[in-house]
């Protein structure tokens, strides 16, 4: 996995696309970690809908570190 | 893994934010044609029905589209079905707004039991369930705990306006001037204040990229303002104590604002404009008995154009375009045109509705030399706030479909 890349210091809604832009391109297999300003409870709906696997790690400044992997195929698991 | 359905369909809470301007521009050609009764007495009928009509009408589709969003987003509050019973709560709002307004206008007990039967039955059904959801929510942001209590706010702002009803129309037997400022206490500190600053904890530091609030103000706040509101139901006196939660609030707001790395976004000095006016009307209401010479309906007035009208006009410039993004991302997952959500909502629409809010807050406190500047710009407002919604709507679809 590469460093994490913060995108925290971003308005709304730049972060998710952000996020959604480097997944739509990633390789299968690839995998991710975003310093993201808050729980981003709206980027979930949009995870569900792509071959991923994500986790989140809320941080105890309020921001949360979300890391996503790109599946093969479109079975999430 | 969290994967739970949070985002609510975009037209449950679009609904509510389409249908406010409507309400805006009826109040206000009712207030052209009775602005003389209207700015004389806040007891006139006249005025009971405009009043209603801006804060249930034109503020409560607003803060109810507003609060149904939020709350799905940060707490997962949501109906199983979130279509029809987001029909059944617009579609009661506005029937009980228009019956509410009518029967106060005509003083015609009828129209207001019929109104408080809509009103009381939707609203205590809708406050309820939503307290409960919100209550059970694993969500554990100050957010979401202010907005529980802002629910709870507004629904004794409903009781209250219930009884108020019964007083007027069956002639219960209650104290009215004390039911009276009660409901006003609630509506205004129990149920608007809280929805904002909890609002603002995530709004602000998310569309004006400042650092998230102090996390013991960001908890305190609204409890304190609750415990503050029961202290001055029991005791009136301390009704001047009101306004150290909104200081606490403005304070902080403008020090994010400040520290905003967005500093052209015209969303930043709407917030700290109606922040500023926000904080003056609620230093100024308690002594409104002492000081003869401070007009109540000016007063109020001054709460609706000078504070909420600059800070709904920041939300719905920032949340109308969020969701109509939102909304497109997920329609156009690949291969989409647009960038960014400027292209659905241009900033220069926000400046242009945040100036007009601006006019408008700046010649209310001038209405009783002249009421016609003020009522222009107030149709103007509500003109242009109806365009640029349906705009940004259009140019989402036409994005989508084409």
């Amino acid at each position: 996995m590469d460093d994490c890349i913060d995108l925290s210091a971003l308005a709304a809604p730049e972060p998710m696309d952000r996020v959604l832009d480097w997944l739509d391109a990633a390789a299968p297999g690839a995998c991710q970690a975003f310093l993201l300003p808050r729980m981003p409870y709206p980027l979930f709906d949009h995870l569900a809908r792509r071959p991923c696997d994500w986790e989140t790690e809320p941080q105890p400044d309020g921001r949360a570190v979300v890391t996503i992997r790109r599946n093969a195929s479109h079975d999430q698991s | 893994m969290i994967n739970p359905e949070f985002s609510l369909p975009v037209e449950v809470p679009l609904r509510f934010l389409r249908t406010a301007p409507w309400w805006l521009l009826i109040a206000s050609v009712l207030f052209a044609g009775h602005a003389t009764e209207v700015l004389a007495s806040r007891y006139h009928p006249a005025t009971l029905a405009i009043v209603h009509l801006m804060m249930l009408g034109f503020a409560g589709n607003i803060m109810l589209g507003a609060l149904l969003q939020i709350s799905a987003v940060l707490a997962g509050a949501r109906a199983q079905r979130p279509v029809l019973a987001g029909w059944l709560v617009w579609g009661a709002l506005q029937a009980g707004t228009a019956l509410l307004a009518a029967g106060l206008w005509l003083m015609q007990p009828l129209l207001l039991q019929a109104a408080g039967a809509v009103l009381g039955v939707m609203l205590l059904v809708f406050t309820g369930w939503l307290f409960t959801r919100l209550w059970r929510s694993p969500a554990v942001d100050a957010s979401t705990a202010g907005l529980r209590w802002s629910v709870a706010g507004l629904g004794l702002t409903v009781a209250c306006g219930i009884l108020l009803l019964l007083v007027l129309t069956r002639g219960v037997a209650l104290p009215l001037p004390d039911v009276l400022r009660l409901h006003v206490l609630f509506g205004s500190m129990g149920w608007v204040f809280p929805l904002l600053a909890s609002v603002a904890l995530t709004v602000v530091p998310m569309f004006l990229v400042t650092p998230p609030w102090p996390q013991r103000l960001a908890r305190l706040l609204v409890p304190l303002n609750a415990l503050m509101l029961l202290l001055l139901a029991v005791w009136p006196v301390l009704l001047p104590l009101l306004v150290l939660p909104v200081l606490l609030f403005v304070l902080q707001l403008l020090c994010s604002l400040k520290a905003s790395k967005r500093g052209a976004d015209p969303a930043r000095w709407l917030w700290a404009w109606g922040g500023v006016n926000l904080l003056l009307v609620c230093a100024l209401a308690p002594w409104l008995d002492a000081l003869p010479r401070l007009n109540p309906v000016l007063l109020g007035g001054q709460f609706l154009c000078g504070a909420l009208l600059p800070i709904y006009t920041a939300m719905l410039g920032k949340i109308v375009p969020f969701l109509l993004w939102l909304d497109y991302r997920a329609s156009v997952p690949v291969g989409r045109k647009l960038r960014h959500m400027g292209q659905l909502f241009p900033e220069r629409w926000l400046r242009g509705l945040g100036g007009l809010a601006l006019a408008v807050g700046l010649t209310w406190p001038l209405a009783l030399a002249s009421i016609w500047p003020v009522l222009v710009l107030l149709l103007a407002y509500g003109v242009a706030l109806l365009v640029v919604i349906h705009r940004a709507c259009r140019n989402a679809r036409a994005a989508i479909t084409g």
